[in-house]
C-alpha cells in the first residue's frame, strides 16, 4: 500500500505531471501524423529518455503510448488515414461520419470511447500485473523459454496467410539479437571484426531505421497521390442518445481490448480490427455499419486505448512485451537499467505504481487536451511531407547516433531502414521483427539455462507441467486458426454446390 | 511494355513495370533471397572462435544462432512451396524513393568530414527540394531551427559530444 501511495504521488510532483503532460501531447500530435506511429516515436525518443531518471523516462514513454493511439483517430475521422495502425478500425466509419458533416461528433465519442477504455486497462493493469508476477515468481528458464516462444509466435499465428513471413520476421530479429559477444563463451558472433558491434546491434538504430527510414521511403513514392481532408470546427461532447447506442460498444472493446493486450504480443491494431467485427455482429444497427456509425467509431477507440494497459501487463509482470510498443518501451527500461519482470515488485515497487498512475493522467489529459485543442491537433495533419519528414530524418539520426556516437550505427539505421522497406514491400511485417529483437536474448539465455538445468536432455522440457500447457497453448493457436478456415470453406462449398448442383459436373467438364 | 510482358507479369506476380523477376513469384523471390541470406549466416558461423569443449557450459556460442537459421531456412521453404497466383503483386520501387535514399547514403558519407550537424542540416534541405519543397526560405529556416535544436539540446544540456563539423565556429 505504501507504495501504490509512494507510486501515485507523482501526480503532485509539478515536474513529473510536466513530463507526462509533454508525452502525452507529443504522442497526440505524432498520433496525428500519418506515417509516425506511437511505435515510431517511442523509438525516436528513446535517447531523451535515458538522460532522465528512470521513473520520468517510462512515464514519459507510458503517456506517449496511451496518446499516440487517441491521436490517431484525429487522422482516420479526418483524412481516412490512420495516423497510428491502431486507428486503422476506426477510420471505417470515422471517415464517413466526417464525409456526412460529423467530424466533431466522432471525435468527441472516440476521445470518451478512449478515455473510458484506458482507464479500465490501467485498473486491470494495477490489478492484474502484480498477481501475475506473483505467480511468475514460481516458474523457471524453462516456463520463460515457452512463454517467451509464445511472445513470438503469437503476432505470427494470428496473421492467417502471412503466418509463414510474421515467423521468418520474427526469427531474423532473433537472429540481430544473437549479433555480439555470447554471454557464456565470451565469444564474439557476427561481428565480422567491427569493435562496435562487440555489445551487440544497437537497438534504437534498428528501431529508427526499421520504422521512421522505412515510412520515409514509401512516403517518398506516394507524394503526389491527392488526399481529401475534411476541415474541423468544433469537437463535440456525444449527446446522452450517442451515449446509450455506443455503451455496448465501448464495453465491449475496453473488456476485449484488454485481454488481447494482455496476450503477448497482440496490441491494439489487433484489438480494435477484432473489435470492429465483435461489435457489428452485436449491434442493433448492423446496416450503419461502413456508413458513419457511431459505435464503428467508439468501440475500436475503446479497444485500442484499452489494450495499452493490458499490453503493459505481461511486459511489467513477465518481461515479455504485450505489443510493438509495449516492446520498445521494455527496450527503454532496458537501457534504463532496469529489467522488468516478477522482481521488479519486490525491488522497485515506486516505480511500477508511477508508471500506472502516469497511465492514469495520459488518459485524463488525452481527454482534457483533445476537447480542449482538437482543432489544433487536427492543423497538425496539414504539415507538408516535404517540412516534416526531413526533421524525422533527422531526429532518427541523432536517435541513432547519440546513445553511442558511433557512425556504425547511423549505418546500421539506414540499412534497416532499406532492409524494412523491402520486407514491406514483399508482405513481411515489422512487428515480428521488433519482438524477436526484443525477446532474443531472452531465449536464448532461458534455453541456455534449461538446457544446463536438464543435463543438455530436451525432452525434460515437457516433464514440467506449465510447459505443457504453453506450449498446448501455442499449438492451439496454430491449428485452430486453420481448422475454423478449412470448416468455413467446406461448409461455402457445400452451400454453393446445394444451390447450383451442377457445379461439380460443370466444372469437370470445363 | 509489350504483351509479352504483361503475360510474364501476370503470371509472376509482378506490378506492371516491375524490373525484371526471372519468372519466379514475389514469394518464391523472397524465399531464395532468405536461402542466400541463411547459407551466408551459417557460413559466418564457422567464423566465430572456438572454445575448448571443457570450457564450454551448455550449447556452444554457435548452437543457438545455428538454430534459428535453420528455422529460417525451413520456413523460407514453405514459403517457396507456398508461392503461387494468390500471391500479392510487388510494385516496382519509385524512383523517388530511390532517390530519398541515396540521399541518405550521401548523408552518411559527408557526415564524417562535415560533422553530423552540419550534414543534417544539409540532408533536410537536400530531401525537402527532392520532395519539391516549393520555396527555399521555410526549408532553410526548418533545417536552422531543427539543427539548433539539436544543438542546444543534446550538445548543450545533454553534454553528447556530436560532431559539429563546419559549424563548429558557428556554435562552438
Amino acid at each position: 500500500m505504501d507504495a501504490f501511495l509512494s507510486g501515485m504521488s507523482i501526480l503532485t510532483d509539478p515536474i513529473m505531471l510536466l513530463v507526462i503532460l509533454s508525452g502525452t501531447l507529443v504522442g497526440i500530435i505524432v498520433g496525428a501524423l500519418p506515417g509516425l506511429s506511437g511505435a515510431t516515436t517511442a523509438a525516436l525518443v528513446l535517447p531523451i529518455t535515458v538522460t532522465m531518471t528512470p521513473i520520468m523516462g517510462v512515464a514519459f514513454l507510458g503517456s506517449l503510448y496511451c496518446a499516440a493511439n487517441f491521436g490517431g483517430s484525429i487522422t482516420a475521422i479526418l483524412l481516412n488515414a490512420p495516423g497510428d495502425p491502431s486507428a486503422s478500425a476506426t477510420a471505417f466509419d470515422g471517415y464517413q461520419m466526417s464525409k456526412q458533416g460529423l467530424a466533431g461528433k466522432a471525435l468527441g465519442i472516440s476521445a470518451i470511447a478512449s478515455t473510458i477504455g484506458g482507464i479500465t486497462s490501467v485498473i486491470v493493469l494495477i490489478i492484474a500485473a502484480p498477481a501475475l508476477a506473483r505467480f511468475a515468481y514460481e516458474i523457471g528458464p524453462p516456463e520463460y523459454f515457452a512463454l517467451a516462444l509464445i511472445g513470438l509466435s503469437m503476432l505470427a499465428l494470428v496473421g492467417g496467410e502471412g503466418a509463414t513471413k510474421n515467423l521468418i520476421s520474427g526469427a531474423i530479429g532473433v537472429l540481430i539479437a544473437t549479433v555480439g559477444l555470447d554471454l557464456t563463451t565470451g565469444v564474439e558472433r557476427f561481428t565480422f571484426g567491427i569493435p562496435d558491434l562487440t555489445d551487440g546491434v544497437g537497438i534504437v538504430p534498428i528501431l529508427t531505421g526499421i520504422f521512421a527510414i522505412s515510412e520515409m521511403f514509401f512516403i517518398a513514392g506516394q507524394l503526389h497521390e491527392p488526399v481529401e481532408h475534411f476541415k474541423l470546427k468544433k469537437i463535440e461532447l456525444p449527446t446522452r442518445a450517442d451515449m446509450r447506442k455506443s455503451a455496448k460498444s465501448i464495453a465491449i472493446g475496453s473488456g476485449l481490448g484488454t485481454v488481447i493486450g494482455i496476450l503477448p504480443a497482440l496490441g491494439a491494431t489487433a484489438a480494435a480490427l477484432l473489435t470492429y467485427g465483435e461489435v457489428k455482429r452485436w449491434s442493433h444497427y448492423k446496416e450503419e455499419f461502413g456508413k458513419g456509425a457511431i459505435e464503428g467509431v467508439a468501440g475500436p477507440e475503446a479497444a485500442n486505448n484499452s489494450a495499452v494497459g493490458g499490453a503493459m501487463v505481461p511486459t511489467l509482470a513477465l518481461g515479455i512485451p504485450g505489443s510493438t510498443t509495449a516492446a520498445i518501451i521494455l527496450a527503454g527500461m532496458l537501457v534504463q537499467g532496469i529489467r522488468p519482470g516478477p522482481h521488479l515488485f519486490n525491488e522497485q515497487p515506486t516505480l511500477l505504481y508511477a508508471v500506472f498512475a502516469s497511465m492514469l493522467a495520459a488518459n485524463i489529459l488525452y481527454l482534457i487536451l483533445g476537447f480542449g485543442f482538437a482543432k489544433l491537433f487536427a492543423r497538425v495533419t496539414l504539415i507538408p511531407a516535404h517540412y516534416l519528414w526531413p526533421v524525422v530524418f533527422a531526429s532518427s539520426v541523432i536517435g541513432a547516433y547519440a546513445p553511442n556516437q558511433s557512425m556504425v550505427e547511423l549505418w546500421i539505421m539506414l540499412g534497416a531502414g532499406i532492409i524494412g522497406y523491402m520486407m514491406r514491400r514483399y508482405g513481411f511485417s515489422a512487428a515480428p521483427l521488433v519482438m524477436g529483437l526484443v525477446l532474443g536474448t531472452l531465449v536464448e539465455e532461458t534455453l541456455k539455462q534449461s538446457l544446463i538445468l536438464f543435463d543438455q536432455n530436451w525432452l525434460m522440457f515437457f516433464t514440467r507441467p506449465i510447459v505443457d500447457i504453453l506450449f498446448g497453448l501455442l499449438l492451439a493457436a496454430a491449428v485452430l486458426p486453420r481448422i475454423v478456415r478449412w470448416r468455413r470453406a467446406r461448409t461455402a462449398h457445400a452451400l454453393a454446390r446445394s444451390s447450383n448442383p451442377n457445379l461439380k459436373e460443370g466444372r469437370s467438364n470445363a | 511494355m509489350s504483351s509479352a510482358d504483361k503475360d510474364l507479369g501476370a503470371k509472376t506476380g509482378a506490378a506492371p513495370g516491375a524490373a525484371p523477376t526471372l519468372g519466379l513469384r514475389p514469394d518464391a523471390r523472397a524465399g531464395l533471397v532468405l536461402h542466400a541470406f541463411c547459407a551466408v549466416a551459417f557460413a559466418a558461423t564457422f567464423t566465430f572462435e572456438s572454445v575448448p569443449d571443457t570450457l564450454i557450459q551448455g550449447p556452444g556460442a554457435a548452437a543457438f544462432p545455428r538454430i534459428v537459421i535453420g528455422v529460417i531456412a525451413a520456413l523460407s521453404i514453405v514459403l517457396i512451396v507456398r508461392s503461387g497466383s494468390n500471391d500479392e503483386p510487388v510494385e516496382p520501387v519509385h524512383p523517388m524513393s530511390m532517390a530519398t535514399a541515396a540521399v541518405q547514403g550521401l548523408f552518411m558519407v559527408a557526415a564524417p568530414f562535415v560533422g553530423v550537424i552540419g550534414a543534417i542540416f544539409l540532408a533536410i534541405v537536400a530531401l525537402g527540394r527532392l520532395w519539391a519543397a516549393p520555396r527555399w526560405l521555410p526549408l532553410l529556416i526548418t533545417a536552422a531551427v531543427t539543427v539548433s535544436f539539436v544543438y542546444i539540446l543534446f550538445v548543450h544540456f545533454l553534454h553528447i559530444p556530436i560532431p559539429l563539423g563546419v559549424l563548429e565556429g558557428l556554435f562552438g
